[in-house]
């Protein structure tokens, strides 16, 4: 349901990337999206498609990266990829954790093509 | 072919927003809640139900999130406490911005206690914060006990959970000890209460006695 708010967020941050930058055009947007986002990738690539309509990302390939959710069990201290609830420590089974990452939404990377200057004769 | 590193988190405004806010209420010595829970959970029956109590003892002040109308603004004007009204217009939750533009309409000076009613969603609030000292997740039995696990996140984020509605157990298949056994599957630390309707009214002393706790904790 977030996925147009966060995807407008994202663009924005994007822009202020390549803010000064000779674009002529974005071939492709890498996001890293985590799975305790509550993110869906149909959603974003929706909201991708329509906010970037008539900008210089339209056309581009949105590529995300789904990142795991890594956890540190706050009675033992390991780090351990989860996967689905609940979540029990591998070591000493307790329930008690924190979140290492995740649930992070961010923009990796972008990749352009840069405007040909004409050189003046 | 050109590339640009960016790894910016699209969150990272709304958390250096939330900073901000929480650095003011501290600076004021308000204590800030943030009440989460599904359309029809019981979210504002349970703050028209708690807040005589706490403004006996505090001054308080409510911001409603919802997507339209200022229905649930009225109902809590309706005991004398300040109340205003955010709508989001279709806007699934309230960001630390739309809370921020708020705070000139609210005398934080001489205010306690600043309660916010999030957008009827169990999903998306759960990503942001508004600088909140307590959030308080709130799930009516009748939801179903399974609902923990089917909103982990909600409850991975959260430190209270308000099981309401808890009168209605009779007439539905749904426990809340099984409730209480799935949130504490998911975060053995979460702190739950029950609130339920009676012959007498509403019951809801033990989360009452817990926000008096915390609030005096951070003003006194």
């Amino acid at each position: 349901m977030h996925e147009m708010s966060l995807m407008s967020g994202m663009l924005s941050i994007a822009n202020d990337a390549l803010r000064g930058l000779n674009v002529k055009r974005v071939n492709a947007v890498t996001v890293s999206v985590g799975v305790l986002s509550n993110c869906l990738t149909d959603a974003l690539e929706l909201a991708f498609r329509s906010l970037s309509e008539n900008t210089v990302f339209e056309g581009a390939r949105l590529i995300l990266c789904e990142k795991d959710f890594l956890a540190k069990c706050s009675v033992c201290g390991k780090e351990f990829t989860a996967s689905g609830f609940p979540v029990a420590c591998p070591a000493c089974t307790s329930a008690r954790l924190a979140i290492i990452s995740g649930d992070e939404v961010y923009i990796e990377s972008i990749d352009y093509e840069e405007e040909v200057c004409q050189k003046s004769q | 072919m050109p590339k640009i590193t960016v790894n910016k988190d699209v969150k990272d405004l709304n958390q250096q927003q939330a900073d901000k806010n929480r650095a003011l209420f501290s600076e004021c010595g308000v204590f800030v809640i943030n009440i989460i829970g599904s359309p029809g959970a019981g979210k504002t029956t349970l703050l028209e139900n708690i807040l005589p109590r706490l403004s006996k003892k505090f001054r308080v002040c409510v911001i409603e999130g919802d997507l339209a109308t200022d229905n649930d603004a009225e109902r809590i004007r309706k005991a004398n406490i300040q109340a205003i009204q955010i709508n989001t217009n279709g806007g699934c939750h309230l960001d630390a911005f739309m809370i921020n533009k708020q705070l000139n309409a609210i005398d934080l000076a001489n205010l306690d206690l600043l309660i916010i009613e999030n957008v009827g969603n169990l999903v998306c609030p759960t990503g942001f914060d508004l600088g909140e000292d307590m959030r308080i997740v709130v799930m009516s039995i009748a939801e179903g006990d399974d609902k923990p696990h089917k909103y982990p996140i909600a409850v991975l984020n959260t430190d209270v959970i308000a099981i309401t509605k808890t009168d209605l157990m009779p007439y539905i298949d749904a426990d809340t000890a099984k409730m209480r056994e799935a949130i504490h599957s998911i975060k053995p630390q979460v702190k739950v209460f029950e609130t339920k309707k009676t012959s007498a009214g509403y019951e809801a002393h033990g989360l009452i006695s817990y926000i008096e706790e915390r609030v005096n904790a951070k003003i006194i």
